[in-house]
């Protein structure tokens, strides 16, 4: 992430293309004293707005979906009448793909993924795995189903009384698996989390991420067709987490296994999702691609979640002093935040954007970050010029893909 | 002490063993599934049967408020309908039996209790049935505690036989009362107490001992 580096800085940094982009942008405006700055006073009493969605990114090839919820809604008998965890839910699941599911605590994140295997029946709506009704099934029926659906917890939920491998072993001890071949496959599944020596080892005598490669072998054990994780990692450092999330996108790379993870973490879903889909009350309310939901949240909860993995925010140090400025600039100024993704991302913009319009562009905040290898970022710059300049310009640099929102000064 | 009341001393020893034993191991049969049965028939457990659980814990109540001494007598005709006898140390093994039933049951079901709620649930999302998880999950994971609660019980048997002298059960106890109190003989009395805290020493540490070994917690 950058902020507000002096162009000096900046100019020592490793070069790219985002970089080098900041760099020019600062080498050209940077020298320029504050009392410089104009604003347009009265484009500030106007909330911010959208002057354009960004392109529509290309459709993904549209894998079949895997699980289908339809209006699936939970309601639990509680102490005052009946809490709804979850209300109309409609979701699309697709094969092959890490699904994440985030929201803070209460919103309904553990029960929509309990959903899927039916551990929480939902009280209205439906269930379809590979098109085949869940809710209708007969309990045998259902417990064939679980045993293609793998899930892992937050607290790793291993047999204490049981060894590493012998953990391992359940599903398979579970579903009848002659002991030769539970024995080979336990050896595999040892091998693919990284943990062939601790085999005999207890769960006490283990670390918190290697219990949950120990669950993860597990919940493979008999090759599932889809992985459940409920806040997987919550329980982990971040380093662990790194590694764990790992081991969880080279499996679903691997095996072309879905995953379907649940989390409060956004890093989680920045690291390991494609799709996201953030929950509130029981309810979906925003959902896409996370490159899109990264780069274009619609949502305010989805923004503050977000603000955990990217500095949203104008330093205050910063946010005062435009302010200050922008009583200086009558109606010749404006305040943007322009996001960025893909190429724009290492086009010279601002630089190119001073030599079309008569436009100074003054960089005051910025970040790179990058997601499922979609570059995005964000830039906060004051920019001086007359209003049709302004205009001109905004209309040139949506045609670039850049979003641009007006920021109150 | 001669040598005849050594032998006497000995005698009670082997029919305390053999009581507590045999009840003890009648106790278990019986006791451990009605300590499973009483926890997956609670409300929102695997298999909730809320009438069932009612009355199987009110029944296990009510053994467990009588007092022995109370239904060693009470239950004479059932237990010469057993043991086709009512008195000596065999006829003793019945109401112990009975005694240590619902006293074994609710040990194990505080036993089972302790079991993590999130191994049933990871049980059931690999698709288990209710009887694998009780054989795969609640007993070994219990398995510590149902020893420590089978440890409790049978030093509390060994106490309550002190009471089947009353039915001519003989033991340890029986020779303390009879002897060591009715005969005036303090040494007796004395030998019997060294010999019962011994006993329960060693039983203890061993229950101690083993559930330790099975702990992997």
């Amino acid at each position: 992430m950058l902020t507000a580096t002096p162009a000096s800085q900046a100019g020592s940094r490793p070069d790219g293309g985002f970089l080098r982009f900041c760099h020019e942008a600062l080498a050209r405006y940077g020298e320029l004293a504050q009392g410089d700055l104009v604003t347009h006073a009265a484009a500030h009493d106007a909330p911010a707005t959208d002057i354009l969605r960004f392109p529509a990114p290309a459709t993904p090839t549209a894998a079949p979906a895997l699980f289908r919820l339809q209006g699936v809604g939970k309601t639990f008998p509680g102490k005052h009448g009946t809490v709804t965890a979850l209300d109309g839910i409609d979701l699309d699941i697709r094969e092959g793909e890490v699904f994440g599911v985030i929201g803070r605590s209460g919103a309904g994140k553990s029960t929509l993924l309990r959903v899927l295997n039916l551990l929480e029946r939902p009280s209205a709506g439906s269930v379809l795995l590979d098109g085949e009704e869940l809710t209708a099934l007969p309990a045998p029926a259902l417990r064939a189903v679980r045993r293609r659906i793998g899930m892992i917890f937050q607290h790793f939920n291993l047999l204490a009384s049981r060894t590493v491998a012998d953990n391992i072993a359940l599903p398979l001890e579970l579903a009848g698996v002659p002991r030769a071949r539970v024995s080979a496959r336990v050896d595999e599944l040892l091998e693919l989390v990284g943990l062939t020596a601790q085999r005999d080892r207890y769960p006490a005598q283990i670390s918190g991420g290697q219990k949950q490669r120990v669950g993860i072998a597990r919940a493979l054990a008999n090759e599932p067709r889809v992985l459940l994780c409920d806040e997987a990692t919550s329980a982990l450092d971040p380093e662990t987490t790194q590694s764990i999330l790992e081991l969880l996108a080279d499996i679903n790379r691997r095996l072309n296994l879905t995953i379907v993870l649940i989390t409060h973490q956004m890093q989680v879903i920045k690291a390991v999702a494609h799709r996201v889909a953030v929950l509130e009350d029981g309810r979906i309310v925003e959902a896409g691609d996370v490159a899109d939901v990264f780069t274009a949240p619609r949502e305010t909860l989805t923004r503050t979640l977000l603000r955990e993995v990217i500095g949203d925010d104008i330093p205050p140090g910063v946010h005062e002093r435009v302010a200050a400025l922008a009583r200086g600039w009558g109606s010749r100024g404006a305040l943007w935040r322009l996001s960025l993704r893909g190429e724009a991302v290492d086009a010279p913009l601002l630089a190119e954007l001073s030599s079309l319009f008569s436009v100074r562009a003054h960089l005051l905040h910025g970040y790179i970050d990058e997601v499922r290898g979609v570059p995005f970022g964000s830039l906060v710059a004051a920019l001086h010029g007359s209003e049709a300049d302004l205009a001109d310009a905004a209309a040139w640099l949506t045609t670039r893909g850049v979003r641009i929102e007006e920021i109150a000064a | 002490m001669s040598p005849e009341m050594l032998d006497l001393l000995g005698q009670s020893l082997v029919e305390t063993l053999w009581m507590v034993g045999i009840s003890g191991l009648v106790g278990t049969l019986f006791g451990l599934p009605l300590g499973i049965l009483l926890v997956i028939t609670d409300r929102g457990a695997l298999l909730q049967n809320v009438a069932f659980n009612r009355v199987l814990g009110a029944v296990a109540n009510a053994v467990r408020s009588t007092p022995f001494i109370i239904l060693l007598v009470a239950i004479i005709p059932f237990t010469r309908w057993v043991a086709g006898t009512s008195i000596g140390t065999t006829a003793a093994i019945v109401p112990l039996s009975i005694a240590a039933t619902p006293f074994i049951a609710r040990l194990v079901e505080a036993a089972l209790r302790e079991v993590d709620r999130g191994l049933i649930e990871a049980l059931l999302a690999m698709g288990a049935t209710p009887g694998q998880i009780v054989r795969k999950v609640l007993l070994p994971e219990a398995l510590p505690g149902i020893v420590s609660a089978l440890t409790i019980t049978i030093v509390s048997l060994i106490g309550h036989s002190a009471m089947a002298g009353a039915v001519g059960g003989g033991g340890l106890g029986d020779l303390g009362i009879r002897y060591g109190y009715q005969r005036f003989l303090p040494e007796v009395m004395a030998a019997v107490v060294v010999v019962l805290i011994l006993l329960v020493q060693a039983i203890q540490s061993a229950g101690d001992r083993l559930a330790r070994r099975l702990d992997h917690r």
